[in-house]
This record gives structure tokens, C-alpha cells and sequence, in this order.
């Protein structure tokens, strides 16, 4: 019966190729992401420092970090599902950048990448969160300054908007955006080229302290 | 799948009961005349708050109750911080509000019965709940006298902490008043049991604590297995920050753990030794909870076989069993396994409520284990059900790698924590 159904759902060529007794029942989009939010939190957003907020990221962002996980690995593999994704006029614009973790690279070796533009549906059309947290206020007058010079032309809003389809600043946790901030320097996480360029020029001229600013500026802003 | 479930019930019930049960309905002509489905949760940990909140949820015509004998839930997860001093006990406390707030009906009661054939539910209190859907969350009761005089009484000695609570507090207390240069003894089961890797997490916690306050002293791990959970992490942890303090003794040394105590002398023999200490932590064998075994949802093992795909009960259709008494072949007994099944069981229940197919379940572990206050170690896993349904394979996952730096441990640390905040959210807020 489900299998019946799943074939009106998809496109009858595609259904014949990869329709196998296995993928007869797909899980659903909320059983997906029920798995996630119990360290993620509860519809995507984070009750937790460490940990981000999914609710709210792009369906480009979402999926592409997920398959830089999964394929952390496997340079070969990240780039032929990268060109899988784009196939999906949905994901056309999706750039590729690899990113390490501790845990996420164990995790997202478990789905599918169609399960993977399940997931990424679902947080993609939830609001981004604005956490409350404590920041400084004169560190966060300097944050500010340094954004409009280096990050607003991509991050506007703070990266609050989801027409720049990049990561979420404004609203995520500051240690969060702490770890990741030191990735970007440390070479752990690929940094689109542009971003390369800013980032390096910011850390340069204002060292931590303006990465701390950084932070105390995101911290700060309120949608 | 609910029509196997109604034959099966026909099959065990008889035919007499059989037409008495097809008029009640099962469900069924409740929805079709419009009165909404009643879902009963025994059990607020976990697993139970989760399944409650995910079937309201899901579907909010669906009338949720939750019976809790409690009034508070003290978390299993981080309370062997506690015992290493890095936690007020406190802060594993958590309530009912949340719940009551997403329109669950919260019970304060002790469930005592069930009545599979008029599907209701009795507590302590005297009241009855019709369901047409049960869940059973109701985690693990011990099996005393397994180990020779370790009954109830003699845990007021020498305390489990395998439920957090009380005995979180007494075994703490009794650490604290240890003379330094004493000796304390952890007595790990046999699989399968609550948390895994817990009493090794525990023999961190113990050491953390002790090296800072009586560094002349010692944890001793008498375990009954000779492997156990994330092994090669804890082993490198303890060298690398309780070098010499925690020795750990396979089962193969001793015949296979402690088999008995002896409260007065402070002291726990195996089938070869006799071992004496001034803390004695044992943790003893454990079944499903009081619930699943009055009800007759527990086999032989003392746990509760289930369809993986759903947790429904192979022994009774229409109840569910889920979290730590459940046998869910292929996950391990732990929090994080607990809130996945509970989302998959929700999602089963919702389903059969609604006469739909509920999807393929997906199931996720995630377990962090904290070595000392800058250095976390894990283990993740995603699952899928086995084609013939008889296990969950794992798919996915693996431990912290064994070179991980000491950033990576750090961090493992900050999402633990951060871990605890979002499962305890999801649980009950």
C-alpha cells in the first residue's frame, strides 16, 4: 500500500531505479529530525551553549554541512554528492566546504542524502532563533563596528537573513560560534574564499580581541 | 500491522472475549463517533515524558495522561558529577510543569495494574484510566538477592545510585567521609543493564573527586564481564589523569564478580576473593520496572520483548513498551535511546490511532561520558531497522578517536553539558 503510494509521489523512471525492497518505507521527515533535536533541541533550537540552533538554517547551509560531515573522510564522495545535491534545482546554488567535529562526522554517515534534504526541509522553515545570553556592551559597540566592515556584506542582519543563505551569527550561542570562529582560524573548517580573506584581515589588524568583540556583538543583537 | 496486532489479541483472549473486545473497539469506532483517543504513559522519565509530549505533539485532539509516582525526576545522566563534586544534585531535578503546560494530563500516582482486557489502567490511589493506546516507560527495578544479601536494606549500606535520587546523595556523603588512603569499590553487572559505560564514567568521577580531597586512595572496579563500554577510552583516561588510582578486575579474574556482601564487615566476595573497602558501590542485576512485570509484559529475562519498529508488546497488542525495559535488540539501555524510541513509539501510536502507516522508524544514540572537568569522550550511532525487522542495525557512528586532541576532549566536555541542557528540555520543559 505505502509502496503503491510512494510511486505516485515520485517520478516513475526515478521510482524503477532505486525503488528496492529497503527503501519501500522511508522514514518521515519528523522521525528524521527527531533524532537530531534531542541534543539540538527541541524543534531546532538549542538550549545549549555548545550546541547550535538548526531551526532557521537554509536548506543549502543545512545540507551541505551535513555532507561535509559525512564525507569527512572521503574527498571523492563529498564532491560527486555535492554534484548529486545540485541536480536538485532546490540546491543549485550549494557551495561546498569541508568542515572537521568531534561527533557530527560519526553521525552524518548514518543518512542518506535524500534524507539529509528531509532534515534540512524541516529546520529550513523554522525561524532562527535568538537565544538571550549576557554580552558586554561596550565590547559589543566594537563587535558591531567590525562587522559592518568585515562580515554585514554577507552576514546582514547579523546573518539573521535568510536571503544571504549563509550561516546564522546573530541568535546562536556564543560558545558555539566561539569554537567555530576558532575553526575557520585554525584550519579546521573551509571558509568560502571571500570569507577567507576577511576573516584573516579582521584577525590581523584585531587580533582575539576582535573575535571576542565578534562575539559580544552577536550576542547582542535582538531580532 | 494493526490488523496482525487484533488477531493476535482474538488468539490470546479467546473467542468469548474476542467480540466483547471487537465491540469496545480497540480504538477504532472511538475516533469514528468523534470521542478523542486516549493515550496512557506510565512513567515520566525519559522515555515516558517524551512518548507523552510526542504523541501530543503530533496530534492534539489525542487525550494524553501521564502516571508518575513522583513528583520530581532526578536524572540519571550527569549524576556520577555529582558524586565527583563537579555538580549540585540539584540540578538534576526536574518536573512535570512543562508537560501539564502542553496539555498533558499529568497523574501523581503510582501505577499498580493493568487490565488488558477492559484496557485500563489502576493506580495506588484507586482510580482507573481507560486507554486505547498504553505506553509503558516504567525504567528498571533491581533484582535483590541476586547477589548474595544484596537486598534493599543492605543498599542503605552500601548504595547502588543506579536510580539518581536519595542514593546519589547517601553514596556521595559516605566519599566524603572516607579517610584518605581508603579504598572504594565499584561492583559493575552483567549485560545488559542501565547505562553502560556509567560505572566507568563513575570510577572517573570518584577519582576526580579523591585526587583533589584524599589523594592517597583508590577505586577498585570489580566488574562481572570482561569487556565493557568505550573500554579503550576509559583505560587511556584513567592513565592519563588517575594514573595508579583505579584498578579495574575482569570477571574472568574472579569467577565472574561479586556473588555476595557482607554489610558488617564492610566487604564483597567473589567466587575467589574477598574484598574489603570503606565505600562499597554496588550496582546489581536489574529487570523492567514494577509495571512491566504486574502487567505481564516482562518474559523470562525480567525485560519486555517488543516490535522493533513500533515497541509495541509481542506479548500484549495495544501496549508499548519503551526506554530501559524494553528489549529494543540492537540499542543500548540509555537516555538518549530512550528519547529516540519514545519519538518512534509516538510516532507508531499516532499512526494506529489515525489508521495510517507511520513511516520507516529512525533511532539515534548519543552518549558522553565525562573522564575529568576538560576531557569528554563519546559514543554515537545511527540505527535502522533490520529488513526482517528482528534487530536495529547500527548504520553509522563510532567513539572519540583514541589520538582525539586535548581541544577535541575539551569540547567533547561543552557538549556533554550542552547535551544534558537539550535532552532535559526535550524531556520536560
Amino acid at each position: 500500500m505505502f509502496k503503491r503510494l510512494l510511486i505516485h509521489a515520485a517520478a516513475p523512471l526515478a521510482a524503477a531505479v532505486c525503488l528496492s525492497p529497503v527503501q519501500a518505507e522511508m522514514a518521515t521527515k519528523e522521525m528524521l529530525t527527531g533524532t537530531c533535536v534531542a541534543c539540538h533541541g527541541t524543534d531546532g533550537v538549542s538550549a545549549g551553549p555548545a550546541i547550535p540552533s538548526l531551526s532557521g538554517m537554509t536548506r543549502n547551509y543545512f545540507a551541505t554541512a551535513m555532507l561535509a560531515y559525512k564525507y569527512d573522510d572521503d574527498p571523492d564522495g563529498l564532491e560527486k554528492a555535492m554534484a548529486e545535491l545540485e541536480k536538485d534545482k532546490m540546491y543549485e546554488d550549494a557551495e561546498m566546504f569541508t568542515r572537521a567535529s568531534t561527533i557530527m562526522g560519526r553521525i552524518a554517515k548514518g543518512y542518506t542524502l535524500d534524507e539529509i534534504k528531509r532534515m534540512a526541509e524541516v529546520f529550513a522553515g523554522g525561524e532562527p532563533s535568538v537565544v538571550q545570553q549576557s554580552f558586554d556592551r561596550s565590547k559589543a559597540g566594537d563587535g558591531e563596528e567590525l562587522h559592518e566592515e568585515y562580515c554585514d556584506k554577507c552576514h546582514a542582519d547579523g546573518g539573521l537573513s535568510p536571503e544571504d543563505d549563509v550561516g546564522l551569527l546573530a541568535g546562536q550561542w556564543t560558545p558555539y560560534l566561539e569554537f567555530t570562529l576558532a575553526d575557520y582560524l585554525e584550519g579546521r573548517r573551509e571558509a568560502p574564499k571571500k570569507m577567507r580573506t576577511k576573516l584573516k584581515d579582521m584577525h590581523k589588524e584585531h587580533g582575539m580581541a576582535g573575535v571576542q568583540s565578534l562575539l559580544h556583538y552577536y550576542a547582542s543583537v535582538r531580532k | 500491522m494493526i490488523q496482525f496486532n487484533r488477531r493476535n489479541f482474538i488468539k490470546g483472549a479467546g473467542a468469548a472475549t474476542a467480540v466483547t473486545g471487537a465491540a469496545a473497539g480497540l480504538g477504532f469506532p472511538l475516533i469514528a463517533s468523534g470521542a478523542a483517543s486516549k493515550v496512557v504513559v506510565v512513567g515520566g522519565g525519559p522515555a515516558g515524558a517524551i512518548a507523552a509530549k510526542y504523541v501530543k505533539k503530533a496530534n492534539k485532539a489525542i487525550d494524553v495522561t501521564l502516571i508518575e509516582a513522583d513528583e520530581h525526576y532526578h536524572t540519571c545522566f550527569m549524576s556520577n558529577e555529582v558524586l565527583g563534586g563537579e555538580r549540585e544534585f540539584n540540578d538534576l531535578r526536574f518536573n512535570y510543569k512543562g508537560l501539564a503546560k502542553h496539555g498533558i494530563n499529568v497523574v501523581k500516582a503510582r501505577a499498580t495494574g493493568v487490565d488488558h482486557k477492559k484496557k485500563m489502567v489502576t493506580t495506588d490511589a484507586g482510580r482507573k484510566y481507560k486507554f486505547d493506546r498504553l505506553v509503558l516507560a516504567p525504567g528498571i527495578d533491581f533484582v535483590w538477592n541476586k547477589i548474595e544479601n544484596y537486598d534493599e536494606a543492605a543498599s542503605e549500606r552500601m548504595p547502588h545510585a543506579w536510580k539518581a535520587g536519595a542514593q546519589t546523595t547517601l553514596l556521595k556523603k559516605q566519599v566524603e567521609a572516607m579517610a584518605d588512603g581508603g579504598t572504594v569499590i565499584i561492583a559493575p553487572p552483567a549485560n545488559p543493564f542501565r547505562c553502560p559505560p556509567g560505572p566507568y564514567e563513575r570510577a572517573c568521577q570518584f577519582a576526580h573527586y579523591l585526587k583533589k580531597h584524599k589523594p592517597k586512595s583508590k577505586v577498585l572496579v570489580i566488574d562481572a564481564k570482561d569487556k565493557f563500554s568505550k573500554q579503550g577510552l576509559f583505560v587511556q583516561g584513567w592513565k592519563n589523569r588517575y594514573d595508579g588510582m583505579i584498578e579495574w578486575i575482569p570477571g574472568s579474574e574472579t569467577g565472574g564478580g561479586v556473588v555476595s556482601v557482607h554489610k558488617s564487615k564492610m566487604s564483597v566476595s567473589s567466587e575467589l576473593d574477598d574484598f574489603e573497602a570503606d565505600v562499597i558501590n554496588v550496582i546489581p542485576p536489574q529487570k523492567a520496572g514494577h509495571i512491566a512485570q504486574v502487567s505481564g509484559c516482562a518474559d523470562d529475562s525480567g525485560w519486555c520483548p517488543v516490535h522493533l519498529d513500533t515497541f509495541e508488546s509481542t506479548i500484549h497488542p495495544g501496549v508499548h513498551i519503551i526506554g530501559d525495559a524494553s528489549i529494543a535488540t540492537g540499542l543500548p539501555k540509555s537516555g538518549y535511546a530512550a528519547n529516540s524510541e519514545a519519538k518512534v513509539c509516538a510516532a507508531a501510536v499516532v499512526a494506529a490511532l489515525g489508521g495510517k502507516s507511520m513511516g520507516a522508524p529512525s533511532y539515534v544514540n548519543t552518549c558522553y561520558s565525562i573522564v575529568a572537568p576538560d576531557y569528554g569522550i563519546s559514543v554515537a550511532a545511527v540505527y535502522r531497522l533490520a529488513e526482517d525487522k528482528s534487530k536495529i542495525n547500527r548504520v553509522a557512528g563510532g567513539l572519540t578517536p583514541m589520538d582525539a586532541s586535548g581541544e577535541m576532549l575539551r569540547r567533547e566536555v561543552l557538549y556533554a553539558h550542552s547535551w544534558f541542557e537539550n535532552i532535559v528540555a526535550d524531556t520536560f520543559a
